[in-house]
């Protein structure tokens, strides 16, 4: 079973962990803060904020590349890049840091399609199912992974955060700064494209 | 006196990184918010788009299971398998050692308040 005897599977499940209840969105004062001791020269105050958001944002970044590595890269450029802007903040940071892991993405994703470089498929996650699920689970992340692979990125971007981070359409909104009715057309649209593309198989 | 503000665009051919990264946030939410505007509406809808948008209500939680099956029992399945495969990722944490390695590559001093 590929599920299985896949060493990079092995790794991407070694690497993550399930947890059994979400973090709270968001906490603005908590947030401001944090940020205040931090600009103020309290360095290690900073892993308050990167424990509080990177598990949402990873699960944003693994939808977004479908690489484990790729999403941890991310992470991890995004929060040094917050860092450094840290006193440019105004109003929420969560929205503020999910704009540039979101940029991030979206920038790899382009240069994925520019030079057609095509990343290694070991790397794409194939969820953390038990092993009588493996097969099935991971033909379908496969093909989910390649139909999303076809969707524009700001539709990708629409279905995980809807999707795969089981996000509001408001609380879309207020991270994205768009409206409700624009991503709730980009969902739609990427639906639909997913529905015809699955169907072929799955149907 | 009436005056024309000459400065009223002169932020849109802003590109710096910052501005996309989030950093002046309110020029990108203002150009946001123009872009979604002008997104072009799904065109009229025929039968078939009919029993897709029933799903689509569905899957919005604006439906019922029956209702959307009745209209397209295959498109509900499918779907079905895919949320069941997005909630496994919704578990899904940052590796354990994430926070230490981003918190060793950042810089000595502190970032510089605004």
């Amino acid at each position: 079973m590929p599920g299985v005897s896949n060493p990079s599977l092995r790794r991407y499940r070694n690497a993550v962990r399930k947890t059994d209840a979400d973090l709270p969105l968001y906490d603005v004062d908590h947030d401001q803060d944090v940020i205040s001791r931090v600009l103020a020269g309290d360095r290690d105050a900073f892993a308050l904020l990167i424990g509080r958001y990177s598990d949402p944002l990873y699960r944003h970044a693994l939808g977004m590349t479908g690489s484990p590595d790729v999403a941890e890269d991310i992470l991890q450029t995004s929060y040094i890049k917050a860092y450094h802007h840290l006193g440019e903040v105004r109003g929420r940071f969560d929205a503020w840091l999910f704009r540039i892991v979101a940029n991030g993405c979206k920038d790899w994703l382009k240069n994925i399609r520019r030079t057609h470089l095509s990343y290694d498929e070991d790397d794409q996650p194939s969820g953390v199912a038990t092993p009588a699920e493996d097969l099935d689970r991971t033909e379908l992340r496969q093909d989910l992974d390649a139909a999303l692979a076809q969707l524009a990125p700001s539709l990708r971007e629409a279905f995980i955060m809807k999707h795969v981070e089981g996000r509001s359409y408001e609380e879309m909104a207020d991270l994205v700064g768009t409206t409700v009715g624009a991503l709730k057309m980009r969902v739609h649209r990427a639906r639909e494209a997913l529905q015809v593309l699955l169907e072929e198989k799955y149907a | 006196m009436m005056v024309d503000r000459h400065d009223a665009h002169d932020n849109l051919n802003q590109t710096s990184r910052d501005t996309r990264d989030g950093a002046g946030s309110a020029d990108h939410l203002a150009a946001d918010h123009h872009a979604a505007d002008r997104e072009v509406p799904l065109p009229a809808m025929t039968a078939a788009d009919g029993q897709d948008n029933v799903v689509q209500l569905w899957l919005d939680g604006e439906a019922t299971e029956a209702d959307a099956r009745r209209s397209n029992n295959s498109a509900v399945e499918i779907w079905m398998r895919v949320q069941r495969d997005a909630g496994q990722m919704h578990q899904v944490k940052a590796p354990a050692h994430l926070a230490a390695n981003i918190m060793a590559a950042l810089a000595p001093k502190a970032p510089l308040a605004d």
